[in-house]
């Protein structure tokens, strides 16, 4: 499973420096056109997360690569383990990333600030603004949402490969909407959601967290679960 | 010390296509030699021994421990680690250079050894800061031989491993295997189109044809003593009537100017008939002449 980890993150980092560019203008566009940090930070962990779950699947059918890795030590429980540990990692350094990457654009709007603009900088994005008590928790929502994304996704990915994936997953994404928009419709789900987090964020925004995060933490590996045995019978 | 390939009567179906039926064994200390025209089912027996796909029947044994079949028990990637493994493409992601794929290699195999892969990508002329992407198909296939050197393994299985290659780095690439063989107790399963390789370091060769086992035959017995005659319609008649063994099943080919015949004991035909050209025979020779020859 190291094995795997490693040579995912190995394949990843020569687009490093692309990564990170991609981030700070996705990161710059939410700040500035939302005028939110907690927006920005939340796009930048989910850009990062996302593009490294897309570009360990187009590695994989490049040249044969996911073939000839199954020839080495590792067995396809360890593959697909390994991509999900691979992901979440990411996920986390994305937050870490996009917390410091959303500072940072915060510190040069103020310091843009100090020269006479045509425009005016919003106060919203001036780092004399910041508060980490929304942009820490934009950054574990945000990481959240990324794993849940990848839970839906993976098991398609890793039974059907990049190429049928890209038409699959869509699909998959709407129909998983559909049928929750449903569900809030003719349940009610919507008034038992509602009193739940109530009465969890009254008594701890800290416990309305963790459990969120537990939940989020059942779904990925549920879906863990479910890409090993898809990917038990996968031919190569 | 045991078997280290043993495959019973594996079968694999496709549509439009089936293997059935193919056994196959890798002493120590061997070499096998794996040919077949195009689509005879060499890559899907490879694929099948590796647990790349699933088999529909037989059985399937690496290093002793069955890894396929109903009596499956073993850890395939405790097996996977004692071997070296070169596909017909340099699979490594093309963005990754020659440092990252040394990296890959040392997360991999517990008995990884990083001088060797250096030593290796030295002699291959391999720069650790060049991207997979960048280098020729020859270089791609000697940086995955390499890689599949470099941790010490007992078993090979190379699928057209010197295919791409000019013929230096092709006698280069030999000389390993032959390095890699004189260890002791390794064993090598190779696959080429390249016969002219085989002919020098294989001591067994395996025909597959349309998903069937057509030969399982020691080498020596193709190019020591088996030979190929070039006879007129004239030799062939008398060929025809020559009292030999039941057994020993003479396939000719017509060509425009005459016609070859395959003859498993060349001694004995040259004895029986001094006048007529009969040349030793090559893998090549002997393959086209058994797949395409009718029988004399």
């Amino acid at each position: 499973m190291k094995a795997l980890i490693f040579s995912d993150l190995i394949t990843v980092k020569n687009a490093a420096l692309s990564l990170a560019l991609i981030m700070l203008l996705v990161g710059s566009c939410c700040l500035f056109g939302t005028e939110a940090p907690s927006a920005s930070v939340a796009a930048m962990t989910v850009t990062l997360a996302m593009m490294y779950l897309l570009s360990t699947a187009a590695y994989d059918e490049m040249n044969g690569w996911e073939r000839f890795r199954m020839t080495l030590p590792m067995t396809r429980t360890q593959v697909v383990c390994g991509r999900y540990l691979s992901v979440a990692l990411v996920a986390l350094v994305g937050m870490a990333l996009g917390i410091a990457g959303t500072f940072a654009l915060m510190a040069l709007s103020g310091w843009a600030a100090g020269f006479d603009l045509p425009f005016d900088i919003p106060a919203s994005v001036l780092p004399s603004t910041a508060s980490l008590s929304t942009i820490i928790p934009a950054a574990l929502a945000a990481a959240g949402c990324a794993l849940l994304t990848a839970a839906v996704g993976l098991p398609l990915l890793l039974r059907f490969g990049l190429t049928t994936g890209t038409r699959i997953v869509p699909v998959a994404f709407i129909m998983l909407i559909a049928a929750g928009m449903i569900a809030l419709n003719c349940t009610p789900a919507v008034e038992v959601l509602e009193a739940w987090y109530d009465q969890l964020a009254g008594s701890s925004v800290a416990l309305l967290g963790l459990v969120c995060a537990a939940v989020v933490a059942a779904i990925y590996c549920a879906s863990a679960a479910l890409s090993v045995r898809l990917y038990a019978n996968r031919e190569l | 010390m045991e078997r280290l390939i043993s495959i019973h009567g594996l079968a694999k179906r496709y549509d439009g296509f089936a293997l059935e039926g193919i056994d196959l064994a890798l002493e120590p200390d061997r070499v096998v030699g794996l040919v077949g025209s195009n689509g005879a089912g060499k890559t899907t027996t490879l694929k099948a021994l590796l647990g790349l796909i699933s088999i529909d029947a037989g059985s399937i044994e690496m290093l002793g421990a069955p890894i396929a079949g109903a009596s499956r028990t073993a850890r395939i990637d405790a097996v996977k680690s004692r071997i070296g493994v070169v596909l017909d493409a340099c699979a490594f992601p093309t963005a990754s250079r020659i440092s990252d794929v040394e990296l890959i290699g040392r997360a991999s195999y517990p008995t990884w050894d990083r001088a060797a892969f250096w030593c290796l990508a030295e002699q291959f002329g391999l720069d650790r800061r060049k991207k997979v992407g960048d280098l020729s198909r020859g270089m791609g296939m000697k940086l995955t031989l390499a890689f599949a050197l470099a941790h010490d393994p007992v078993l090979l299985i190379l699928d057209e491993a010197t295919a791409g290659l000019d013929p230096m780095a092709r006698e280069e690439v030999l000389d390993l295997l032959r390095a890699f063989m004189a260890k002791g107790e390794r064993g090598i399963l190779l696959s080429s189109h390249i016969t002219t390789d085989l002919e020098k370091i294989a001591d067994s060769v395996v025909c597959l044809d349309a998903g069937r086992l057509v030969f399982d035959i020691e080498k020596d017995a193709i190019c020591d003593k088996a030979g190929i005659a070039r006879c007129t319609a004239a030799d062939l008649e008398r060929v025809r009537a020559w009292e030999r063994s039941p057994h020993d099943g003479l396939r000719i080919q017509r060509q425009p100017y005459g016609t070859d015949a395959l003859v498993p004991d060349r001694a004995a035909f040259m004895a029986a008939f001094p006048d007529i050209v009969c040349e030793k025979a090559t893998i090549e020779g002997y393959m086209t002449l058994t797949l395409k020859g009718e029988l004399l």
